[in-house]
């Protein structure tokens, strides 16, 4: 039995073939595709690049249901180590596109990836300037304000 | 267009905040106006803390300090080493700031306040002492009937107690115990302790303990401990997470060495409590080496730990064998830590609290409504968080209806007052507080 097959198709119209398993991975599209059988996916607010990038995603992490009890396609330490690969090699902007990306899909797992690497990538920071240089923030504090903070805000051990 | 940080919504933004460690959270919250309002917001410390807390299996440490509340525990089991999780700030600004504060940490409900009337003033200034409790309804944390006690003035015992967000009724418990003002109950499977000694003796001397039982709704026996305690002695209750007692006896005889005990209850009963000693240590110094205001044990590890007296910028930890270390908070915590310390142990649970059917006009919202409750600390500072069980996190979160912090009990103070509202109802629970 071949496997069923499902349409999503980016901002920009372009089309992709998916597994139906694999696009499962993301709450939204499984209940799409309950509510709506046959019917290919239009997801307008994200691009080809970050759809590819979450289909990629989703395919690493799908668990094969052919067969064996527990043979999910790679071993939890593996899994692991591919999904710091994978968040290591995105630059910021399209991590951030690819976070959103996971939160409307509804993809918990990638979502917590996904976050956890910008908060990484914060405490990485040596200090705030460093942290609105990394992030392109604005200062909006005043030398007092930032002062009070930090006598507010020891930490003790 | 490059997507930024700033552009994410406010919910993914706390996500991502709230996996940084706590140690950095000093320049994520200098690095822009949002993300210092998010750091302190109460969903956000809520999120904090469900982190750290969810699987944590050691012993948890509630430490206050200045106007932060810190949660760590013990990593290390040979050589005790305290490592700090988590850190839920307070709202009080410096400037409200009264002489003598107490604590609590807020309930964080919309639209709820609870008012604390001052109808029993017997001398017009009052010492209160307030205690959280439960009636335990069937067994499970989800059957328990939270209520407050306040005790006004000690001298007095008068007893006031409130059914938890509902009015206030008074107990008029005439007492045949005294309760020194400064000693702080402990509160146990919903009871609470306090050191107590026999009412009109002169010297007060704490040799015993008693309990208010909230499911009765009165006070117990004094029940003797298990030394005898003299003058120049001080006896300090702390708990050990939620199951046992624990007493600390500090010794001192003219020409001796300050001997510090530290004993233990096997058995608690209604009437009867007894006690195996759990540490004791032989001062030399005839300096204390913790402070006798508060302390924290673990039993498992065999150690005991609290605050260098009058320098709470130290925590120190002594163990069995002449065990002793020395742990440095770090500096500037804050001007008037004396004022604002604590340790006890940590107790997550969770249990449902039914809103009172007929609690008043300011309280708005639908009276079926089920909340749920956190304690963080069961004891001397209590802390509670409540959060409504049937709304779904994210709505909440949107809504902002769930928060957490401390606050300083400072409107708490005087005449017929009521928490201040500043969009959230809340409840605080104080070891003590100065009426006036």
């Amino acid at each position: 039995m071949s496997k069923k097959m499902i349409v999503l198709k980016s901002s920009e119209g372009v089309s992709f073939v998916v597994e139906e398993a694999v696009a499962r991975q993301s709450k939204i599209i499984s209940f799409l595709v309950e509510e709506f059988p046959d019917r290919e996916l239009p997801l307008t607010n994200m691009t080809s690049e970050i759809l590819r990038k979450t289909i990629e995603y989703c395919k690493k992490h799908v668990v094969e249901d052919d067969g064996g009890g527990d043979s999910s396609s790679s071993s939890s330490g593996d899994l692991k180590e591919w999904d710091v690969k994978f968040v290591a090699e995105i630059d910021q902007p399209r991590l951030m596109d690819l976070l959103m990306a996971a939160n409307y899909l509804d993809i918990p797992s990638l979502l917590d990836v996904t976050c956890q690497k910008v908060a990484d990538t914060i405490a990485a920071c040596n200090d705030e300037k460093e942290i609105r240089a990394t992030f392109n923030i604005e200062n909006d504090f005043t030398e007092e304000e930032v002062e009070a903070i930090r006598m507010e805000n020891q930490y003790p051990i | 267009m490059m997507t930024k940080i700033s552009d994410l919504p406010v919910n993914l933004v706390e996500e991502i905040l709230s996996k940084v460690h706590l140690k950095y959270m000093r320049a994520v919250r200098s690095t822009c106006k949002d993300w210092d309002t998010l750091s302190k917001s109460g969903s956000f410390s809520k999120m904090h803390i469900d982190k750290i807390s969810a699987g944590e299996e050691s012993m948890m440490v509630a430490v206050l300090m200045g106007y932060n509340l810190y949660l760590m525990n013990v990593v290390n089991d040979e050589d005790p080493l305290i490592e700090c999780k988590a850190m839920v700030y307070c709202y009080a600004s410096w400037k409200m700031m009264l002489p003598k504060l107490s604590f609590g940490i807020r309930i964080g409900v919309n639209t709820r306040s609870i008012e604390f009337r001052y109808s029993v003033r017997p001398n017009g200034c009052d010492w209160f002492t307030y205690a959280l409790g439960y009636e335990d309804k069937g067994g499970s944390t989800s059957c328990r009937d939270y209520k407050f006690l306040r005790l006004i003035d000690h001298s007095v015992g008068n007893v006031v107690k409130d059914q938890f967000l509902c009015s206030w009724k008074t107990l008029g418990v005439t007492p045949h115990w005294d309760i020194n003002f400064h000693q702080r109950g402990v509160s146990l499977k919903g009871n609470t302790y306090w050191p107590a000694s026999p009412r009109k003796t002169y010297e007060r001397i704490d040799n015993h303990i008693i309990c208010f039982d909230f499911t009765s709704e009165s006070f117990g026996p004094l029940l003797r401990l298990p030394f005898d305690a003299g003058d120049d002695d001080t006896v300090t209750l702390s708990s050990v997470r939620e199951e046992k007692l624990a007493v600390l006896f500090t010794h001192y005889e003219l020409g001796g060495p300050l001997e510090l005990e530290i004993w233990i209850s096997t058995k608690i009963e209604a009437e009867k409590v007894s006690w195996s000693k759990f540490l004791r240590v032989v001062d030399a110094e005839l300096y204390p080496l913790i402070s006798y205001d508060c302390f924290f044990i673990d039993e498992e590890k065999k150690f005991a730990m609290s605050f260098e007296d009058d320098y709470p910028k130290t925590f120190n930890i002594v163990g069995e064998a002449g065990y002793f270390k020395k742990l440095e908070l770090g500096e500037r915590l804050g001007r008037d830590i004396k004022w604002m310390q604590h340790v006890c142990s940590y107790v997550r649970s969770l249990a449902d609290i039914k809103q009172p059917a007929a609690a008043g006009e300011r309280i708005n919202d639908d009276d079926e409504e089920t909340v749920k409750m956190q304690l963080l600390v069961p004891s001397r500072v209590i802390g509670c968080v409540i959060e409504y069980a049937s709304v779904d996190f994210d709505q909440r979160r949107e809504t902002g209806e769930s928060s957490l912090g401390m606050v300083s009990s400072d409107r708490f103070y005087g005449y017929e007052s009521s928490f201040p509202a500043r969009g959230h109802g809340l409840v605080s629970v104080s070891p003590y507080s100065y009426g006036g």
